[in-house]
């Protein structure tokens, strides 16, 4: 009689119900993600295969998070009405971090660098927040080719990576020995390039070579080379090319000789494109990226670009393009799948900038305002001198084109302040229109309107009696503008942007420059001119270490011989100089006013680098630089009843030496300058700290 | 991390057990205090303690008309594939399927967007359909169907009509053909044959154009697209004319 | 980014159609013989027992700022017979084409299209 029945019957014994399940010493997950790890409470039944499994599933979760000597061990307990209670106790044990990672054989690039390559880092005092110091074997071998393609683009196309990790239980942590063979560097011979495509242009295809001779071996530029080639080759109107590239190695001189071969691809067409995963986003704001459409001609490198230019719309967290075969054998479907990310933003931001003391702003951005692609911002800012109310809205491709259209209206109130002698309330908008020219070089054309009311009647309560009539600030009468003046603008103007540079986030290398003219008219009749332009250099390769020298200059110019009015100057600030307070900075009048200028002019040379010991994750850098400038004080703007003060402006040269710690901040880079001016006009105002946000030109 | 311990997260107390009846009950009388997160949560627990219930099988469709009643779609589509799989051959299965055919539907975004709702909500009620061709949900299923599919004949149209615009006409030609040749029902067959008249037009192929007209003149003489068409060909000095045999003759109903 | 380095850009839309294979077309060819020589049809259309193939060629010079300029198209139809054997071709060129304006009414569709209150709330 002890023998089961064929054995079923005793499984149906054993099941029994769940009261409940607890955990104990659980700290690093709480209680309730556990209880989503484990099958037992959502079923309700309990059975000994689904507890091993609950373990096992729960050990799994500890050990990627690193907890490697964690234990799992499971209790149960009848309860009165005969259910059953689960009970996990959790031993933790210590986090398992990762004590060094040792490199040997890597005589070319320096164990910084590399480190900052690899995804796994060492344990350092931000660990238990950024958790980068688990070791995992799988993110080892991702970091080991990370290595590999990080040397195969710095001139070392054999190097080999592999590592090795020890285990230290004393110390709970791990030793990551990677050891590098990087064999012999090597860089670009001459490059040719040969096509069987008769009328193919072939010196336009060089601009896009970025494999020069004698450059670093790069599989990176021989990437992009071969990609931008071929698109330069279907915009001569060969539908088909297609660019491979023959590289013969010459051991004897550390060469790689590049021939790029330019042929026709195969005649395949694209008979549908499919586009999935777009909730919010519209068909054709997508579909318009593509340069091609069904019926076209397939080809690659047109492929890559619509890619990545639905990448650059900024709106997905996921791009993916796979091809799939057509109805025909010449025919291709081209399937393009996005995952959407969040593109609106409720931004709340407080801050505080030497000009304006503590300011304080609420916005509301959307870069995807109904799923059209089109921007929208609403902001509303209020600072210790004024409020300002913002409204933009963009249309990203006005009328089908790829010019995009944009309007801002705004009004903005500046009070008047000890250091300003008169404020005024600024209402006004302006129509916008981008049109790209080239890759490197885009233009806007715009044209606005702007009202003025000056405000200087500011009165102060001099014998805190608040029976008597105050009397104003003294001294702060304005002798440029009156209370009440109003000042009409209309504007019209153009911007060239000429953008070089490798990465406009972070520049190494390439020039950025922009030049910009506006005529203002109605209350005034004057052009204004403003040129400005930064070149990039990496100085030492690989160290992140950039050189950059940046020249600027403005001119004001009265088209009716009249004086341009000192409310359309310059005031040129920190942009121009560092060292010098708000409005701190050229002609005054006798009477302490701020007068500004017509004409400026700017050099500046700054040197940016890593902070040596501080890991890359945490965006800090500093840099030196030393800033020249020149006011010019022949023609002055108008100056009302004041007289000039000769002292404001008797030393038009301007210089400063100075250091900065650069934070690359959620917001945009903010930056701490600490300035030296060496010489200045007697009258200048300078101040030693100052705290901006850093913009690229 | 260290501080989890101590003001981590509460501790999961133990729940006492409380009989799968009053559970259920209890759920009824909150859902009609319109109190359907309570409802869901004292169901969840009916689920968990009594799973082997004779209640927990009603406690489960509850969940999944619960969750649809407050627009939580997601949680009904999930709670529906949970009844499903525990009970195939329950008597409220046409029931379910329809709550999960409708949770697809109601979340149906319009025609510029992605379709993949819409084809859910169709394989769904295709399922109840064929399944219950007799049960009073397969009657609203079938119109909700026809919806569906109109939503996938004017992505075409859409994806068709952006192409005509920005000069692409053969394209625009094979995305119209394509809702001319499998959605023959839906409420954009007249527009779609409108718009290949003009697309042939724009590529100067005038007989392919008078056909397409002719077709749609055909089967619809009333309609305010063949009106469209008919002025269309006047103006080129052209008339709807049926080119013999035309494929698009092929369509006479 | 944009085109090119240079500001215009020359495309073709559509089939790229040699004109040596337009010669080679002659009545009496087989279906297969025109797909090894102009590749299989862009578009496609039947006319009761006969069917017709078409091949559209649009050459455009595009600028940087997305004016797309017609420069010629050729449309080549091969009509074929019962059998499948060529009847007929034509080629139509850029005049051949109407002038018209594309009509900017709409079926009205189902879906909701999000307002402008809930697409801003929604976008949170």
């Amino acid at each position: 009689a002890g023998l089961p029945v064929l054995g079923v019957v005793t499984a149906q014994a054993q099941e029994q119900l769940v009261a409940s399940v607890l955990f104990e010493g659980n700290r690093r997950f709480p209680d309730a993600q556990l209880l989503g790890m484990v099958d037992i409470s959502t079923s309700g039944i309990f059975s000994q295969q689904r507890l091993a499994a609950d373990i096992e599933s729960i050990r799994r979760a500890y050990d990627r998070e690193g907890f490697l000597s964690v234990s799992v061990t499971a209790r149960t307990e009848q309860t009165a009405d005969g259910r059953v209670r689960v009970i996990f106790t959790v031993n933790e044990g210590e986090r398992a971090g990762i004590a060094a990672i040792n490199f040997t054989g890597n005589n070319a690039i320096g164990a910084n660098n590399l480190k900052g390559t690899m995804l796994t880092k060492e344990s350092g005092i931000l660990s238990w927040l950024l958790r980068d110091d688990t070791y995992d074997e799988q993110k080892m071998a991702v970091d080991r080719e990370r290595i590999r393609l990080y040397y195969a683009n710095r001139g070392y196309p054999d190097a080999q990576v592999n590592s090795v990790a020890e285990y230290d239980a004393s110390r709970n942590a791990y030793f990551i020995n990677v050891t590098v063979n990087e064999g012999q560097r090597y860089n670009f011979g001459n490059v040719g390039i040969e096509t069987s495509i008769d009328g193919l242009n072939t010196d336009v295809l060089r601009g896009t070579v970025r494999t020069g001779k004698g450059a670093n071996y790069s599989v990176a530029d021989l990437q992009k080379s071969i990609e931008d080639m071929a698109y330069e080759a279907t915009a001569q109107g060969y539908s088909f090319a297609d660019v491979r590239a023959r590289l013969d190695r010459d051991v004897a001189t550390g060469t790689f000789n590049v021939t790029y071969l330019v042929d026709e691809g195969a005649r395949i067409y694209v008979e549908r494109i499919n586009i999935t995963g777009n909730v919010k986003t519209r068909d054709f704001v997508i579909r318009r990226e593509l340069e091609f459409a069904e019926g076209d001609p397939f080809n690659r490198s047109m492929v890559v670009r619509g890619r990545n230019n639905i990448n650059a719309l900024g709106y997905f967290s996921k791009v993916d393009v796979s091809t799939a075969p057509g109805s025909a054998p010449d025919k291709i479907v081209l399937n393009v799948n996005v995952e959407e990310t969040s593109t609106g933003e409720y931004g709340a931001t407080a801050g505080y900038s030497t000009a304006d003391g503590i300011l304080g702003e609420l916005s509301l951005t959307e870069r995807n305002f109904l799923g059209r692609g089109q921007y929208l911002r609403a902001a509303i800012g209020a600072s210790q001198s004024g409020r300002t109310f913002d409204f933009s809205f963009t249309e990203p491709r006005f009328m089908g084109t790829k010019i995009s259209a944009g309007i801002d209206v705004y009004h903005r109130i500046y009070d008047e302040t000890s250091t300003n002698f008169y404020g005024y309330d600024a209402t006004g908008g302006q129509l916008r229109f981008g049109v790209p020219l080239t890759s490197a070089l885009s233009s806007t054309l715009f044209a606005g309107y702007e009202r003025k009311t000056i405000r200087d009647n500011k009165t102060y309560d001099h014998d805190n009696d608040p029976t008597t009539p105050e009397i104003p600030l003294p001294g702060q009468t304005s002798s440029l503008v009156s209370h009440g003046e109003e000042f009409n603008k209309a504007f019209v103007g153009y911007t060239l942007t000429w953008n070089g540079v490798d990465d406009i986030k972070k520049p190494t290398e390439g020039i950025y420059a922009t030049f910009s003219q506006q005529y203002n008219g109605w209350d005034h009749n004057l052009l204004r001119t403003e040129a400005r332009a930064r070149y990039f250099m990496p100085l030492i390769q690989d160290s992140g270490i950039v050189a950059s020298v940046r020249g600027q200059a403005g001119v004001i110019n009265s088209l009716d011989g009249g004086a341009v009015h000192a409310i359309e100057a310059f005031s040129p600030g920190s942009q121009l100089i560092r060292g010098f307070e708000g409005r701190g900075l050229g002609p005054r009048l006798t009477s302490g006013e701020y007068l500004g200028t017509t004409m400026y002019a700017g050099i500046s040379g700054e040197i940016e680098f890593p902070i040596p010991g501080l890991p890359e994750n945490y965006g800090l850098s500093g840099a030196v630089w030393a800033d020249a400038a020149w006011i010019g004080s022949d023609n002055l703007p108008g100056m009302g009843s004041g007289s000039f003060d000769a002292g404001s402006n008797d030393e038009p040269w301007r210089t400063s030496i100075g250091a900065s710690l650069i934070w690359a901040s959620p917001f945009g880079p903010l930056r701490g300058d600490f300035a030296h001016v060496l010489n200045k006009s007697t009258e200048d105002r300078t101040q030693v700290f100052q705290f901006t946000i850093s913009t690229l030109l | 991390c260290a501080g989890g311990g101590l003001f981590g997260p509460p501790k999961v107390k133990e729940e006492p057990i409380v009989p799968a009846a009053a559970l259920y009950q209890g759920a009824l009388d909150d859902m009609d205090r319109q109190y359907y997160q309570t409802a869901i949560q004292k169901l969840e627990k009916l689920e968990r303690q009594h799973p082997r219930d004779p209640l927990a099988e009603q406690g489960k469709l509850m969940i999944v008309y619960a969750n649809y009643r407050i627009g939580k779609f997601d949680e009904a589509i999930l709670a529906a594939d949970r009844y499903l799989a525990l009970y195939p051959s329950g008597k409220e299965v046409p029931y379910v399927l329809w709550l999960k055919g409708t949770a697809y539907f109601a979340q149906i975004k319009d025609i510029t967007r992605d379709q993949q709702l819409s084809r859910d909500a169709i394989d769904t009620y295709q399922i109840l359909i064929n399944n219950y061709p007799k049960s009073e949900h397969a009657i609203d299923a079938k119109e909700k169907l026809l919806v569906a599919y109109d939503q996938l004949a004017g992505k075409e149209m859409s994806v068709g009509r952006y192409y005509l615009g920005n000069g692409q006409y053969t394209a625009a030609i094979n995305r119209f053909r394509e809702v001319v040749e499998k959605w023959q029902t839906s409420t954009h067959i007249e527009e779609a044959l409108y718009r290949l008249t003009e697309g042939y037009l724009l590529l100067g192929l005038t007989t392919e154009a008078t056909s397409a007209a002719a077709v749609l003149g055909h089967n619809y003489p009333s309609s305010e697209w063949y009106r469209r068409a008919f002025e269309l060909l006047g103006k080129q000095g052209l008339a709807p004319a049926l080119n013999s045999g035309s494929w698009l003759a092929a369509h006479r109903s | 980014c944009t085109s090119s380095t240079s500001l215009i850009s020359k495309r073709t839309q559509g089939y790229e159609i040699p004109d040596s294979a337009l010669q080679q077309i002659r009545p009496g060819q087989s279906q297969q013989l025109v797909t090894l020589v102009l590749g299989s049809p862009q578009s496609t259309n039947t006319f009761g027992d006969r069917t017709a193939w078409y091949y559209v060629e649009t050459k455009v010079n595009q600028t940087s700022f997305g004016l797309t300029m017609v420069q010629e198209r050729t449309v080549l139809a091969v009509y074929f017979d019962r059998n499948k054997k060529v009847v007929d071709r034509a080629i139509y060129t850029l005049d051949d084409g109407k002038v018209i304006n594309i009509e900017t009414r709409r079926t009205p569709s189902f879906g909701e299209d999000a307002t402008f209150i809930d697409a801003i709330l929604s976008s949170f």
